[in-house]
């Protein structure tokens, strides 16, 4: 076991492994006073955190939401938070959406031996007004069991002081009572339900126009922090803040955050927003915000991550190697920096170059090699250079490197994708691909086109990708209708409607059918792709987010965008460049096929399983044409190869 | 209200009209008394009050009437204190510049600090120089003529650029001959005067207080790069095979490229000459500096005026004696050369984009 390995914390919600407190200390005790600051003056505040790659940002935040977690069952007499870490990998025209996405999803996050930050809004929220005295967690449980009425009752309370709406009140209600969680928890984080599930919720759910549901994302955010309650402040924590930028010297980004921050700061009394950037991102943002947005970011201030001393190095070291436990014996003549060599240690101080990450990744090397030697207590420390394990020069290094990144990433991203995130994938991921494969075509706006996000304007025209993966049909009805008028020549030269094969139109669905056949004639082109692609894109707009942000590493090395973007160039799958000559008036498959992949999807919703000869005379076109379609679309269908051949829907593995 | 006055104005007009009441029995002590109810001025500001009505105000005009003015000899703190005071300069200074730098309770006129100058000259504590204009009055320092003249020469230079060294001779006329070509040799020998080799076209040297910079040495030279490196351009050379083969001319003329970190830190930058306190700067662009908020090595320099190799030299000796922290840009290379040109760099492809103050030298 090589304790030095694992370099870079990459989720605050993961324990951090080998915490020396001393590291970052002042800039830590920062955060504590800021929350202090927000639980006393009833006000939010933010605080700017910079600091060089490898600083350890995210290692910081981890600590931070690891002494805010509970040790205890929740109580009202104790100073408890509410902690949310959002990677701010988004469209900046839906960074609300994602905002209230993962504020959403860590608040219905298990928290190991303790109840979700959701349940400790409640209990918080019941002891402010209950009739009986004890601990609150049985009382709760005793009320659950014994008298729902009355505990509904103290609900209706709650929901009235707290001016909530009928949607929230009822939500809330839903939270209590532990019911339709799964449906209860994507409702909340802005997913497009079936018209069923919200039946079965009585919530409503009006999705509107594109800027419609980025209101509404705003206005849930600020509701649910008013409803977590002044004495329950909420630790915003806004990491990879460069991953808002689709392009170097992009400022729809920068506005997008600027708004974002300025927006709680000013319409919360319990929120203190961390920003988390890289020190060359500080410069930028500070230059390129607006200043009143700026000011609100750093209402606390902007505070710097130090690089190690010596006795903070060596402390460092020391837990790492206390990881290993007694695997290992070390060498009788180590000294506190071993298995560093002096002249590494003199060469990562030289200026400022002693960042956490870069001394673990040195220390990983020299200890690898200190063990391919024998290792005995008796061995002297390593004199040789360093990386004797690996050969290979720094670019076949990094080369490999991201091949395995990417490999280990695409698997992780196909096993996690769900429908409900295909739009945020495609509006991020998409204008970063574009710019890769396709840079002549750049991303423009166009405010007389609100159904359509995304526009691309290049040699042929202007391209328009709407992206229609909602689940509520209503919702895709609607949207379909705006867009017949939207369509014009005068706008776009051409208009795709990204379609999710996994969301097919139901088959009560009619006029969305019969919109989405009209939208087809007008000559747009309904397309629709793969889990793989969207995963692939998924994966693609995160190595790029962590290489801009400086988390993206190698040996301690920071990897580049522009070697990132390099590596993409070379390596990228044809999936995602069939995807982008799409757009770019290459079309690999014409809109009939993707028409049909439509209805296929829509038949198989009704009948799972059906006869390929059936299939064929519902979908009026030859046998041999549904099996090309199941062929390029194994996601959405397969073939079992008969007699009689029999077409039945894929089941998504996840 | 007179318990709340506290601009020194409005206590200057009172102590004026007391005065003209109370010079009719003519004596200051009783104006000590009166003001001294008054809680806004303390003892010593009372005094300076008094003093300086005395001086310019109308206290001395009913003075004379009193014909009664108490002269007591300043005390020997103030004698010390005056002398303390012309330490500090950095260049001689007349008795009137003297007076001016002397604050309360130790303020005294020009014509009372002249007879103490002129005691520490007889003492040899004090030596005089020339005034520095024809009507200007003779100057006081504690140093002797040859400083004065390195002194005087470095200071010229920094106001006026580098100069040829008869022009550099006019413009300290008031040094001997002797004294010039002393302290100017003094000064090469010391590398805090550098000589600049000709510029393209010109036959003289220039003398400066900082080594010549060498854009304007290869000027032309790039401009003929330019055009070759065009036409290469234009006849398909690949940029790969062109940046070879410049990095090999480079090269060729004995300037490495990798080592230059080793190199640029090691020049012997002439830092005492430097005249901007960059931590004292820092503060200034950004009030929450001492708290660890990152200053712009942008900012900084453009604040700091200083000629870039020389500002990125400082910068970087000040991150090595530990009262900065530098922060690197991680992807440089991405940026434009001339947004390269507004960081720091330490001349081997480390860029840091600003700088922010160490706890320890903060506080």
């Amino acid at each position: 076991m090589n304790p030095f390995r694992d370099a870079i914390v990459s989720n605050p919600w993961d324990e951090a492994s080998a915490d020396v407190p001393e590291i970052q200390s002042v800039v830590f005790e920062e955060c504590l006073r800021g929350i202090d600051h927000v639980r006393k003056q009833h006000r939010s505040a933010a605080l700017l955190i910079h600091g060089a790659a490898g600083a350890g940002k995210t290692h910081l935040l981890s600590r931070l939401r690891s002494q805010l977690t509970l040790k205890a069952p929740t109580a009202t007499d104790r100073d408890e938070s509410l902690f949310v870490w959002v990677r701010l990998q988004a469209s900046p025209r839906m960074i609300w959406r994602h905002v209230r996405r993962t504020l959403v999803e860590d608040w219905f996050r298990p928290v190991r031996g303790q109840r979700s930050q959701f349940e400790r809004i409640l209990f918080h929220r019941l002891a402010e007004i209950r009739i009986a005295d004890g601990d609150l967690e049985p009382w709760y449980e005793y009320m659950l069991d014994t008298d729902p009425a009355a505990l509904e009752e103290l609900l209706e309370r709650v929901a009235d002081s707290l001016f909530l709406d009928r949607n929230t009140t009822i939500a809330f209600k839903h939270l209590a009572f532990g019911r339709h969680r799964r449906d209860l928890r994507a409702w909340l984080g802005g997913d497009s339900l079936p018209e069923e599930a919200l039946a079965r919720l009585e919530l409503s759910q009006d999705e509107g126009t594109d800027e419609d549901r980025e209101h509404e994302a705003r206005r849930v955010v600020l509701m649910l922090c008013r409803l977590a309650g002044n004495d329950l402040p909420v630790i915003l924590s806004l990491d990879q803040v460069e991953a808002l930028q689709a392009s170097v010297g992009d400022r729809e980004g920068l506005f997008a955050f600027g708004q974002l921050a300025s927006t709680l700061h000013d319409e919360t009394s319990n929120v203190l927003i961390i920003s988390c950037v890289q020190s060359s991102f500080a410069t930028e943002l500070k230059d390129k915000s607006r200043g009143a947005d700026y000011d609100r970011m750093t209402s606390l201030g902007a505070r710097s991550l130090a690089t190690l001393t010596r006795s903070q190095a060596e402390k460092l070291i020391a837990a790492r190697l206390a990881l290993a436990g007694s695997t290992f014996v070390r060498p009788t003549s180590a000294d506190s920096l071993w298995p560093l060599e002096p002249a590494d240690f003199q060469r990562l101080s030289a200026v400022d170059e002693l960042t956490p990450r870069r001394l673990i990744a040195t220390c990983a090397d020299r200890f690898a090699t200190w063990i391919a030697r024998g290792s005995t207590a008796e061995t002297a420390p390593v004199i040789a250079p360093v990386s004797t394990t690996d050969s290979s020069n720094p670019a076949e290094r990094v080369e490999t490197f991201l091949d395995e990144e990417w490999k280990t990433r695409v698997e992780r991203t196909v096993s996690l994708n769900r429908p409900e995130l295909t739009e945020d994938i495609v509006r991020h991921g998409l204008p970063q691909l574009v710019q890769i494969l396709a840079p002549q075509w750049g991303p423009v706006r166009d405010d007389q086109l609100p159904d359509v996000p995304l526009i691309f304007a290049g040699p042929s025209g202007r391209t328009g990708i709407s992206i229609c993966t909602q689940a509520n049909m209503n919702s895709v009805t609607a949207q379909l209708k705006r867009l017949k008028t939207q369509f014009t020549p005068e706008r776009l030269s051409r208009l795709i409607v990204l379609r999710d094969g996994r969301v097919p139109l139901s088959k009560g669905a009619k006029v969305a059918s019969q919109a989405l056949a009209h939208l087809a004639d007008q000559g747009a082109e309904i397309v629709e792709h793969s889990t793989e692609v969207f995963a692939a894109l998924d994966a693609l707009r995160g190595l790029l987010s962590e290489a801009k942000s400086g988390d993206l590493a190698r040996d301690g090395q920071t990897v580049t965008p522009q070697t990132v973007e390099e590596w993409l160039r070379r390596h990228l799958p044809d999936g995602l460049r069939d995807f982008v000559d799409e757009i770019v008036g290459n079309p690999k498959s014409g809109h009939v096929e993707s028409l049909r992949v439509e209805e296929l999807a829509t038949l198989l919703a009704e009948r799972p399983v059906i006869s390929l000869i059936e299939a064929a005379e519902s979908l009026k076109c030859a046998a041999s044409e549904v099996e090309r379609v199941v062929a390029h679309h194994p996601e959405i269908a397969r073939i079992l190869i008969g007699p009689p051949a029999v077409v039945f829907r894929a089941e998504n593995e996840v | 209200m007179i318990s709340t006055l506290g601009s020194w104005q409005i206590c200057h007009e009172i102590v004026c009209k007391q005065t003209l009441i109370l010079s009719l029995h003519g004596w200051r002590e009783q104006v000590r008394q009166q003001l001294q109810q008054h809680p806004c001025l303390t003892s010593a500001s009372l005094f300076a009050v008094v003093e300086d009505s005395e001086n310019f105000g109308p206290f001395r005009k009913f003075e004379s009437m009193a014909k009664s003015k108490a002269v007591t000899a300043p005390s020997q703190e103030t004698r010390d204190y005056v002398f303390q005071q012309i330490q500090q300069t950095s260049e001689p200074v007349t008795a009137g510049q003297v007076a001016k730098l002397l604050a309360p309770p130790h303020k005294l006129s020009e014509a009372k600090v002249t007879p103490i100058l002129d005691e520490f000259v007889a003492a040899e504590r004090l030596q005089t120089f020339p005034p520095k204009t024809a009507k200007g009055k003779p100057r006081y320092w504690d140093r002797d003529q040859n400083e004065f003249a390195r002194s005087l020469i470095l200071e010229t230079l920094d106001k006026k650029g580098s100069l040829a060294k008869t022009d550099l001779r006019k413009a300290v006329k008031q040094l001997t001959e002797e004294l010039f070509l002393n302290a100017f040799q003094g000064l090469l020998d010391a590398q805090k005067l550098f000589e600049h080799p000709p510029l393209p076209k010109k036959k003289t040297s220039l003398f400066g207080n900082r080594p010549p910079a060498p854009e304007p040495y290869l000027n032309d030279l790039g401009v003929q790069l330019s055009k070759i490196v065009g036409q290469l351009k234009g006849a398909s050379v690949p940029d790969e095979v062109l940046r070879r083969a410049l990095v090999q001319l480079v090269e060729s003329t004995g300037v490495p490229f990798g080592g230059g970190a080793v190199a640029l830190q090691n020049v012997e930058m002439p830092s005492e000459e430097l005249k901007v306190d960059l931590i004292a700067l820092m503060r200034s662009i950004e009030p929450a500096a001492d708290s660890g908020a990152l200053v712009a090595a942008r900012e900084l320099r453009r604040a700091a005026k200083l000629e870039k190799m020389l500002f990125d030299q400082e910068i970087l000796g000040l991150a090595r004696q530990g009262r900065l922290m530098l922060h690197r840009h991680d992807f440089a290379g991405g940026l434009s050369p001339a947004e390269r040109d507004e960081l720091v760099t330490d001349g081997a492809g480390t860029y840091y984009v600003g700088m922010a103050l160490r706890r320890e030298s903060a506080q």
